[in-house]
């Protein structure tokens, strides 16, 4: 009798597994899952009749996409792939599906995003996203190759480098790093991993290996800015690129003042007869004359260090003298 | 192989084979004069026991052009021990000190020596007999060179001029010199180096140095944009100037211009460069920087 209601109940369950499929299978990012860029959103849809579908963002719902032409089913068979435009915190994404413009379906899924260096905290229940899992890259690879050799993820020639295809939007910033412009992927990830692809050194650990002559010229200083001591490059710097010089994470003075923020609230260096401070932005730097440069923190401060206290640009311990380098004696 | 009364003349590791079978009358031919009442006398040395006795059995070894000095004067044991030695061929001393019995080994005395040259293998390059080829050497030109270093090196679509008519010498000194890669002149080792045309001398022997020294010119190099020198604003700097083999490959490569398709020496990532060369100018896509262009015409305003 025992057996007979396990039979049973598994029958039930195995019927309600395959009923149950969802509408759609969440790829990236992975229901409840938490994200620190906005990237794509990709989603498959499991029943072939779907003709269109609409998205709600946070209660804002977008444009119906027609899905159901033949042009979009050959390029994109039955996955969806769009840019996501996450709203800080929680996020609701809701799919309608509609057939013939009778919406028969709609899906949910939970996204957490919190950008990159901001302090808020995750709830427990997101999980930070991984999209290189083996579940996912199953659904993937009829389209593209999930298995690139190291000679493929650091091949230079976009058509070869299946890295690329996805992730080219890294490089649509105006300082791209010098590996990731030309698709030399493997020379920081690694092609397996765990996660897959994972960087396996970070920060001055893998910085180092190229930039050599900074591990040198670093240990020559005196005194050395703290998150260079601490070996964090990415303190300050993105390893892909960014809209700001050097790879900065920020403009010069507001990732400077992002730590040294007191900066801001007093009159730095001097008051002069106007009664304001020094200048620290917004006029040229009349040491990088004809360069365009504006003024900024590292006009004066060299940013990883130096010889003297506060990393003088030009390391002279007489403050004056820091001084006449623009002001004539 | 004891003869009577001498002493036995076979008892080292390598021993001259008539030696070895007791035919000591193969060169020692008896004259009619009874011994051992006559010494000497009693038996006769072909060629008083020079290069005529050997070439009896031995292939004549001093028919080529390039003949080493005592092979064409005939002696023979100037290296060779006639009856036995404790080195192969019977060779008077192992390795390289037989060449330095009569070659000053104080001249050979490098910073950087050529690896067989330290090693002591003289023999990797030079045959100890004759050759067709100066120097006695086994093959002329870089032909000698590629029987070691891999000829895929220098070949490609740019090739070096020096190097395209087999003129390893132009740049390499074969024994070594006081410079690393056995160069002839001085050549930075470093990827950034400051400046200085004397760290250059090994490229300004042939090229001229106006190259990276002028920072504006209409003849100077083709790597200009309009007038700018681009050679001078990735090389002429007070500190991280570049040293022209980050981008040029001195042998060959597979791009115009010797330039070459990854750049070493940038710790640990080969900095790939894809250069398109056009009549006016070029291209060049690089990991140190965005994609830039010249023109030499029509000066490129890169973004």
């Amino acid at each position: 009798m025992l057996k007979r209601v396990v039979l049973v109940i598994s029958v039930v369950a195995l019927l309600m597994v395959t009923t149950a499929q969802a509408a759609i299978d969440f790829i990236y990012p992975a229901q409840n899952s938490s994200v620190t860029t906005s990237g794509h959103l990709i989603f498959k849809l499991n029943q072939n009749d779907i003709t269109s579908l609409r998205i709600t963002l946070n209660g804002v719902a977008g444009e119906s996409v027609d899905v159901g032409m033949p042009e979009y089913r050959k390029l994109f068979q039955d996955f969806f792939i769009a840019q996501s435009l996450w709203d800080q915190g929680a996020n609701k994404v809701v799919v309608d599906l509609f057939k013939g413009g009778q919406k028969v379906e709609s899906a949910s899924l939970s996204v957490f995003f919190v950008p990159e260096g901001s302090s808020q905290k995750v709830p427990p229940e997101y999980s930070p996203v991984v999209m290189h899992r083996p579940e996912s890259e199953r659904l993937c690879q009829s389209c593209h190759n999930m298995n690139p050799t190291p000679a493929q993820m650091n091949s230079s020639i976009e058509k070869e480098n299946p890295c690329y295809a996805c992730h080219k939007k890294l490089l649509s910033v105006k300082y791209v790093h010098g590996p990731a412009g030309t698709y030399s992927c493997g020379y920081c990830h690694a092609s397996k991993g765990n996660p897959k692809h994972s960087v396996a050194k970070r920060e001055a650990a893998l910085c180092y290996e190229c930039h050599a002559d900074m591990a040198v010229q670093i240990k020559k200083k005196k005194y050395v800015h703290g998150p260079i001591e601490a070996g964090m490059c990415e303190a300050c710097h993105e390893a892909h690129g960014s809209q700001n010089e050097f790879q900065l994470k920020k403009p010069i003075n507001e990732l400077c003042l992002s730590c040294h923020g007191h900066i801001a609230n007093q009159k730095h260096v001097v008051m002069t007869t106007t009664g304001e401070g020094h200048p620290l932005s917004g006029r040229k730097d009349p040491l990088r004359a004809g360069s365009g440069k504006q003024m900024s923190c590292i006009s004066c401060h060299a940013p990883h260090g130096g010889s003297v206290r506060y990393f003088f640009f030009n390391n002279v311990e007489d403050r004056m003298a820091l001084c006449q380098a623009c002001h004539n004696k | 192989m004891n003869c009577g009364c001498h002493p036995n003349k076979a008892d080292k590791s390598f021993t001259h084979k008539p030696v070895k079978d007791g035919e000591c009358s193969s060169c020692h031919k008896p004259s009619d004069q009874k011994h051992p009442k006559v010494k000497k006398g009693a038996f006769l040395l072909t060629d008083n026991g020079k290069a005529g006795l050997c070439n009896e059995c031995h292939e004549r070894k001093d028919i080529k052009k390039y003949v080493h000095g005592p092979v064409a004067s005939g002696d023979c044991l100037d290296c060779h021990d006639v009856h036995q030695g404790d080195n192969k061929f019977q060779l008077k001393e192992s390795g390289v000190a037989l060449c330095y019995m009569c070659h000053d080994k104080t001249k050979l005395g490098r910073k950087f020596p050529h690896p067989p040259i330290a090693e002591g293998k003289c023999l990797d390059c030079h045959d100890p007999h004759q050759s067709d080829n100066k120097y006695i050497l086994k093959a002329d030109g870089s032909d000698l060179c590629i029987m070691c270093h891999d000829k895929s090196m220098f070949t490609g679509k740019s090739i070096h001029g020096p190097v395209a008519t087999g003129e390893c010498s132009a740049c390499h000194v074969t024994h070594g010199t006081q410079y690393p890669h056995l160069l002839k002149h001085s050549f930075p080792e470093d990827f950034y180096t400051p400046f200085n045309k004397s760290q250059f001398e090994l490229c300004f022997k042939c090229h001229s140095a106006s190259i990276a020294d002028d920072q504006r010119t209409g003849a100077a190099t083709g790597f200009r944009n309009g007038m700018f020198n681009l050679h001078f604003l990735h090389v002429n700097k007070a500190d991280k100037g570049r040293s022209c083999k980050v981008c040029h490959d001195p042998h060959a490569s597979s791009q115009p211009k010797l330039i070459s398709s990854k750049v070493s020496g940038f710790g640990r990532w080969r900095i790939p460069i894809r250069y398109t060369k056009n009549d006016v100018g070029g291209t060049c896509v690089v990991g140190c920087h965005k994609p830039k262009s010249y023109n030499r015409i029509d000066p490129v305003v890169n973004p």
